[in-house]
């Protein structure tokens, strides 16, 4: 017996140990996969032993195994045997392993409270501290509860190494089971005043997190934790105190006043960047909530701006981006001091740091003004052409739209130049359909609004009508932004298509607009844009109808729609089709009318073949032709005559009810509620009932139903009862079968 | 609070990782890769500090080794990279030296070296000196355990009651 024992140790007096292992996988860099399983199986039989001395060296190497990403999780029970051993190194080895896999899922983990609990209550400090460190990684709800009454006496253990850790521990303890921070509560606080410096920063600590979730509790410790800041000079502790002040502040004002003076004195002495960033991110949460107070504190304002350019001027990237940072909250409620500094900002745009540019393209919103609007935004535009990430210069466009069009457009001046810079932006390569669609929707808001830009804006969209490249850029992201932009000029070129016409300055527009519309590409474009297309056209040709006076030009202009149309006719779209299909049947009736109005008057030419007289009798005729193909004109134009005018969200509401008009009032007779089955056998026997019944009279039928049947179906809570009760009129007693 | 510490090479190999909040197997690992992806595409003039989902992840490099943090909204990032310096430091002290390869070896070592600094996400010890001695005695108890038996008692075979 002793000897086979022996032989079955003797066999795992070579197993690997962990440098063992470390060293092979470096070795095997090739057939890494292989290695490693191998050694997986050879940790599987030395797992399968009986000395606690295999256990942990094999769990050692699977914590090192699961460092490089395999799963662990089937050694659940073994980790926990290797926690349970008295020996201190497998101890420490069975709890880093627990600490690296087990998670709330993990089943084993409801082994392991007793055996926590031994440990923690164990003699040998360093036991209790393997486990109090271990357990902050796998507490779960069920575990908080069970050990929270022996993680709160280790709070007052004698040794402080154990205090501060369970200290610390609290705060998970907290999280997964609040009840227990009511208990706990009075021995954290007096670990504020802990002799050992070590507990009490644990104790500032876990007091800070609490009250960043909760801080209406923990304002009564604010003078104790006043009375910490002045005194304490360890800075990561006055980090934290600072921070919880910050959390303080929103509801308490007068708090916020008496901590300028010390902020402002820390800020002055310290040379630590952390402990001044702190500061100043605190006092600018400061003077955001006591923004009443603005004028005595100008200077912090100052003093905290004057700060910050100091760390956005630095060389180092991470003074620069936070200084930005800071920055950006300061600019809610100080825009002006952040103005000051614009040179600096726009020197921030330049930087090689895409999480520099990011954070100054954020700051650009407060810094536009009329004046500096159009050169801002041509440097913009001039980063977007040598951007190179998609995300970046997506943000660029989005920045360009969003400071041009803030408050109602109030900063620009010159609405030309915005649509010029918009059809800019519409050219871009590798646009996506958000962004086109931004564009497109700028478009047709500064076109409706903005009624002296329209005939620039119309001939703009013209030009891209007939310019641009899409058939060239089939698919990929560059037609798909572009496609929306289409969409929104389609519609601008048809809605204003008055505006194409030729005057001193430009030819007229319309006719090759037109033809522009119908190319074979439009069938490759999504259904709503198609849509719009063909309905533009008709529009289009409405206003080129009224304005031709040639009559067989107006039936060729006909004609010619109607071919182009053809193919729209057949589109799978519904939307489409059936915009085609009515645009095709009036433009049908259209032609008609004008044939016959055109064959009238050359028949009335032809007719008369007197010259002198030609031009009396024929005339009449013509006129007569040409005032049906006027009407026709008129009335086809007239489907799309009318100002459009932008309509307030909340323009309905002001609409006044007209007299007599009751929008509460039933238009019909409210319809009999639905009858449950029950009511069935009970109405066969109160057998009554047709018509209309009055309230106690259904009533009184119904106790008598429930008492002849001894159904208790109608007692009070039966809803249908209530029905009945409540309608009167509308309820009728039908038999059903 | 600090939600994750992970240590990496430049070649992508993960070195340590240290997890103050619970997540499954593979959240961690999809977590593991797109932080690794994010951190090594950086150009080394960049600011270290990302913005990544509602975390901030805050990294710096050491020789071949990214140390690299996710700490949440409210956290101070300044803060952050103190600690990242500290423990280098703890590491450096105690290692004398440190080398990526003394992590790799002594992976263990450099994982009860941060139980002493950190726990719960939160700083435990400021003084490097403290931390230290902790350490120093856990060692010396792990010794104790471990002294020198005889071949016979250490196979098993002759108990001596510690086991």
């Amino acid at each position: 017996m002793a000897l086979v024992r022996v032989k079955g140790v003797l066999d795992h007096v070579l197993d690997k140990n962990l440098q063992d292992l470390v060293r092979g996988i470096r070795n095997h860099k090739d057939t890494e996969g292989k290695y490693i399983s191998e050694c997986i199986e050879e940790i599987k039989q030395e797992l399968k032993q009986e000395s606690l001395v295999v256990k942990a060296n094999a769990i050692n190497k699977l914590v090192y195994l699961q460092m490089l990403g395999y799963d662990i999780s089937w050694a659940g029970f073994n980790i926990v045997e290797v926690m349970s051993s008295p020996k201190f190194t497998f101890k420490r080895i069975g709890y880093l392993a627990a600490s690296q896999s087990f998670h709330d899922g993990t089943d084993v983990i409801m082994l392991t409270t007793n055996l926590v609990r031994k440990d923690l209550n164990s003699t040998n400090t360093y036991d209790a501290g393997v486990a109090l460190s271990s357990l902050s990684c796998f507490m779960t709800g069920d575990l908080a509860h069970d050990l929270a009454n022996d993680i709160m006496v280790l709070m007052t253990s004698t040794k402080p190494y154990l205090r501060k850790k369970a200290v610390l521990l609290m705060y998970k303890v907290f999280l997964r089971f609040p009840d227990s921070l009511k208990p706990a509560f009075g021995r954290l606080k007096e670990k504020l005043e802990d002799p050992d410096p070590g507990v009490q920063s644990a104790a500032v600590n876990v007091i800070c997190e609490l009250a960043r979730k909760n801080p209406q509790n923990y304002l009564s410790l604010a003078p104790l934790f006043f009375k910490l800041m002045t005194t304490s000079t360890n800075n990561w502790v006055l980090i934290k105190i600072i921070k919880l002040f910050g959390a303080l502040i929103p509801l308490e004002p007068r708090l916020g006043k008496k901590l300028i003076e010390p902020l402002t004195n820390l800020i002055h002495s310290t040379s630590a960047m952390s402990l001044l960033y702190e500061c100043i991110n605190t006092v600018i949460a400061v003077l955001i909530s006591i923004s009443s107070g603005l004028q005595n504190h100008a200077t912090s304002v100052q003093l905290c701006v004057q700060k910050l350019q100091i760390l956005i001027e630095d060389s180092d990237q991470n003074l620069k981006y936070l200084g930005l940072l800071a920055m950006t909250k300061i600019l809610k409620t100080h825009p002006k001091s952040v103005q000051a500094h614009k040179e600096l900002i726009m020197q921030c745009l330049d930087d090689k740091d895409e999480s520099i540019r990011l954070r100054a393209l954020s700051l650009l919103y407060g810094m536009v003004s009329k004046k500096n609007l159009m050169e801002i935004v041509k440097k913009l535009i001039v980063h977007m052409e040598k951007a190179e990430g998609a995300h970046y210069r997506d943000e660029l466009l989005s920045k360009i739209i969003g400071i041009c069009s803030q408050n109602d457009y109030r900063f620009i001046t010159n609405f030309e130049w915005y649509v010029s810079v918009l059809v800019e932006l519409a050219a871009h390569k590798g646009m996506k359909p958000a962004q086109g669609r931004a564009i497109a929707n700028q478009l047709l808001d500064v076109a409706i609004r903005v009624q002296q830009v329209r005939r620039f804006a119309a001939r703009q969209m013209s030009l891209l009508l007939r310019n641009h490249t899409f058939d060239k850029q089939r698919g990929g992201g560059g037609s798909a932004g572009l496609v929306e932009v289409l969409y929104a000029a389609a519609w601008i070129c048809g809605e204003f298509a008055v505006c194409l016409a030729g005057d001193e300055e430009s030819e007229d527009a319309r006719r090759a607009t037109l033809e522009a519309m119908s190319l074979p590409y439009v069938l490759q474009l999504p259904g709503e844009v198609q849509a719009v297309f063909v309905h533009n056209q008709v529009k289009l040709y409405a206003n080129l109808l009224l304005a031709e006076s040639d009559a067989e030009e107006r039936v060729a202009l006909t004609t010619e729609l109607l071919t182009r149309l053809e193919q729209f006719v057949h589109s799978e779209d519904l939307e489409v089709q059936e915009r085609a299909v009515c645009a095709h049947q009036l433009l049908k009736c259209t032609a008609k009318a004008l044939r016959q109005a055109a064959a009238s008057k050359t028949a009335a030419i032809f007719d008369v073949g007197d010259v002198a007289t030609e031009d009396g009798a024929g005339s009449t005729a013509e006129a007569d032709g040409d005032a049906v193909i006027d009407r026709v004109a008129k009335e086809l134009s007239g489907l799309f005559a009318g100002e459009l005018n932008p309509v307030a969200p909340k323009a309905q509401r002001k609409v006044p009810l007209p007299e007599g008009l009751d929008l509460d009032a039933w238009i019909n007779e409210p319809p009999a509620p639905p009858k449950s089955e029950f009511d069935e056998p009970v109405k066969r026997k109160s057998g009554k009932s047709s018509g209309r019944k009055k309230e106690p009279e259904a009533a009184v039928s119904a106790t008598v139903g429930a008492s002849a049947s001894g159904a208790t179906n109608y007692s009070s809570s039966d809803p249908t009862v209530a029905w009945g009760g409540a309608s009167g009129g509308g309820f009728e007693q039908k038999e059903y079968h | 609070m600090m939600h994750y510490m992970l240590l990496f090479s430049r070649q992508g190999k993960l070195r340590l990782q240290k997890w103050y909040t619970s997540h499954s197997e593979k959240a961690k690992k999809k977590i593991i890769r797109d932080v690794m992806t994010m951190v090594l595409a950086r150009k080394p003039k960049m600011c270290a500090f990302i913005e990544w989902k509602d975390l901030k992840i805050v990294y710096k490099r050491y020789a071949s080794l990214y140390f690299c943090c996710g700490i949440e909204q409210q956290d101070n990032e300044l803060l952050c990279l103190e600690i990242i310096h500290r423990y280098v430091e703890l590491l450096d002290k105690y290692f004398g030296s440190v080398c990526e390869l003394d992590i790799i070896f002594n992976f263990e070592r450099a994982y009860f070296m941060l139980d002493e600094f950190m726990l719960a996400g939160e700083v435990q010890e400021t003084s490097k000196k403290n931390v230290l001695k902790a350490i120093a005695a856990q060692d010396l108890l792990q010794e104790e355990c471990d002294e020198p038996k005889s071949l016979l008692e250490e196979l098993g075979v002759i108990s001596t009651g510690l086991e």
